[in-house]
């Protein structure tokens, strides 16, 4: 109770939380109840096509919700599709999360228990990994774990877990300290860096589907798909189709900026010892 | 003692750069072994050292990536040997990577250093670093919405048109989609101007500015902001206060300013190279900019026929981070002996 009214007193963090819960009722109504949505299944991008006009329209009010964003290509409406495009990308983006958490958890804090050599071995290991460029080395993972959803969460796993090690490791335990304490400590520590690498996460997710790495499927309900269509995307918006970017993108930032926000809020009460 | 620490930096470095090879030598191992003989002559079981043990084709991998003796490649973009491919994308590639990170590094320097006298907030430095690289995904499409889609001002694919080639230049040519060729440097920026041809630099300018506003902009936000709170934060420590209440009427605390931030910036470049260069890749991708970024997305894209394109332009983006951060901890080093002898 007193954790609410801590963060209803924090404006930031609130409209932060706020718009987060909503991102999180509108992926579980998702996979609940889709039909919400007009449709009866939300696994392809063309169940949200328009059947009268395949071109992209402008975006128009007094047409029903669907349209408020406008179509893209092949009369894909904006909105629908969006929000259905929750249910996989935050399933992967949940599911990598929690298995570079755990990973990264057990490598940086046996490192920080044991120490030594031992120690020394794992922050050698951060720093090969910190040499590398992190775009670079998760499309790397993709290329060779194949551009599927399992491999989409096996390269963000593997390639964000170093992130991980690299906080528990600069969370120094002291000679006094027990055990169960210093790992309340880090999860204390991490707590606010969960929050924000879920919208990092996105992000990435977001990138490397744009690339159109994915084939089995060209019309998944995907961000990064919605804004490249088989690269049809950045031809419409030379064409000044500019809302088929925009919208996205909006949506994308809106997301990122509000983990990031609730992160940082949290990091600095967290400091000040609140 | 200086002397130690650089021998362990160089320890560091060394085991780093095993570290880096063995990452990829691991990913390269869990390709299947007929994609990779498929992508190589009839020679790849003996330049690659296919025959012998895991261990010594290690080395033999090692010895092939240092010398970009990588096999072929096809894609989209370019077809034929990988170091072909290097030596034509490699100049243009560090051109954009090294004009681009310094003007990013002199504005946001500039700017945060200003803008940090005038702040009287209590700063804090933990700024997360990583929504860079969503910013390097989200600028070029705005720009390109505006200032070639709804404005048409811009244009917003290639190096350079196709069309701007006539037959009498002889010192540029173009072999494939915006694969341009030119002599002596490779750089068209450089060559066009040894060239005197007005023409070629023009056209260039204006394939160039987007990408490299694209480039910049994301980086130098982030940098002048993390200036900014360094130079406030320094600031408002109580030397520096001193030194103002008691009006000593001198610029020294300036340079204590700048001489105490220095490290902790230099610091912050690493990291803001590592993000720079993957942003790089996505923008150099969405505008089909002529460069190893670009390269490096398709042959990712082909599974089949990329993979020494994959590895060939990971190792080098990743040899350029290297050597970023080990000139880095030199300076630091360097600068640190100098202060103790002062």
């Amino acid at each position: 109770m007193r954790n609410i009214y801590k963060i209803i007193k924090n404006r930031i963090l609130m409209i932060s939380s706020a718009i987060f819960i909503v991102y999180l009722l509108l992926y579980l109504l998702d996979i609940i109840i889709p039909a919400y949505l007009g449709v009866n299944n939300i696994n392809n991008l063309m169940v949200f096509a328009s059947k009268n006009n395949v071109s992209p329209t402008a975006p128009e009010l007094g047409y029903g919700w669907y349209n408020y964003l406008g179509t893209t290509y092949l009369g894909i409406r904006i909105l629908p599709a969006l929000i259905a495009s929750l249910k996989l990308d935050l399933t992967i983006v949940f599911v990598s999360l929690l298995l570079s958490l755990l990973v990264g958890f057990f490598i940086g804090i046996s490192g920080g228990i044991i120490g030594g050599l031992y120690g020394k071995f794992i922050s050698l290991i951060d720093h090969t990994f910190f040499n590398m460029p992190y775009v670079i080395f998760v499309l790397f993972l993709v290329y060779v774990i194949k551009p599927s959803i399992s491999g989409f969460i096996m390269a963000i796993a593997i390639s964000w877990f170093p992130f991980y090690i690299r906080r528990i490791i600069n969370v120094k335990k002291m000679d006094e300290e027990t055990v169960s304490a210093y790992v309340k400590k880090i999860f204390s520590h991490l707590t606010p860096y969960i929050i924000s690498d879920i919208g990092s996460i996105y992000g990435i997710l977001t990138i490397i589907t744009f690339f159109g790495l994915y084939e089995n499927n060209p019309f998944i309900v995907n961000l990064g798909n919605i804004l490249n269509l088989n690269g049809n995307i950045l031809n419409l918006i030379t064409l000044g189709d500019w809302w088929v970017v925009i919208f996205p993108l909006i949506f994308m930032v809106i997301f990122i900026i509000v983990t990031n926000l609730m992160g940082y809020e949290i990091n600095r009460r967290i400091s000040n010892g609140k | 003692m200086i002397k130690n620490k650089y021998s362990m930096l160089m320890v560091k470095y060394i085991s780093s750069f095993i570290g880096i090879t063995i990452i990829l030598f691991i990913l390269f191992k869990n390709i299947p072994e007929r994609i990779i003989v498929n992508n190589y002559s009839s020679s790849s079981y003996s330049i690659l050292g296919l025959k012998y043990p895991v261990f010594i084709q290690y080395f033999y991998f090692v010895y092939d990536m240092i010398t970009v003796n990588m096999g072929n490649i096809i894609n989209p973009i370019y077809s034929g040997s990988i170091r072909n491919a290097m030596i034509i994308l490699l100049p243009e590639t560090l051109f954009i990577t090294i004009l681009g990170f310094i003007v990013s590094i002199s504005i946001s320097y500039k700017i945060g250093f200003f803008l940090g006298f005038r702040s009287n907030k209590r700063e804090r430095l933990d700024v997360n670093v990583f929504p860079l690289v969503i910013f390097y995904f989200l600028i070029p499409l705005i720009l390109i919405a505006i200032f070639n889609g709804i404005t048409a001002i811009l244009p917003s694919k290639y190096i350079l048109p196709a069309y701007i080639i006539p037959y009498n230049f002889s010192w540029i040519k173009l072999m494939n989609d915006n694969i341009f060729i030119s002599h002596p440097t490779d750089i068209l920026f450089f060559d066009s101007m040894i060239h005197h041809s007005p023409i070629i630099l023009i056209n260039y300018l204006k394939n160039f500015a987007m990408p490299f506003a694209s480039l910049i902009i994301p980086s130098t936000v982030y940098l002048s902001i993390f200036t900014k709170r360094l130079t406030s934060i320094e600031y408002n420590k109580k030397y520096i206060r001193i030194r103002i209440v008691k009006n000593i009427g001198d610029d020294k605390f300036i340079y204590h300013i700048k001489r105490n931030i220095r490290y902790t910036m230099l610091n912050e470049f690493k990291t803001v190279f590592g993000l720079f260069l993957g942003g790089e890749i996505i923008i150099t991708y969405i505008f089909s900019y002529m460069n190893l970024g670009e390269f490096l997305i398709y042959s990712v894209m082909n599974y089949k026929t990329g993979i020494f394109g994959v590895v060939e332009s990971t190792f080098i983006f990743t040899m350029m981070i290297f050597i970023f951060n080990m000139i880095i901890d030199i300076i630091t080093l360097a600068g640190a002996k100098n202060e103790e002898y002062i």
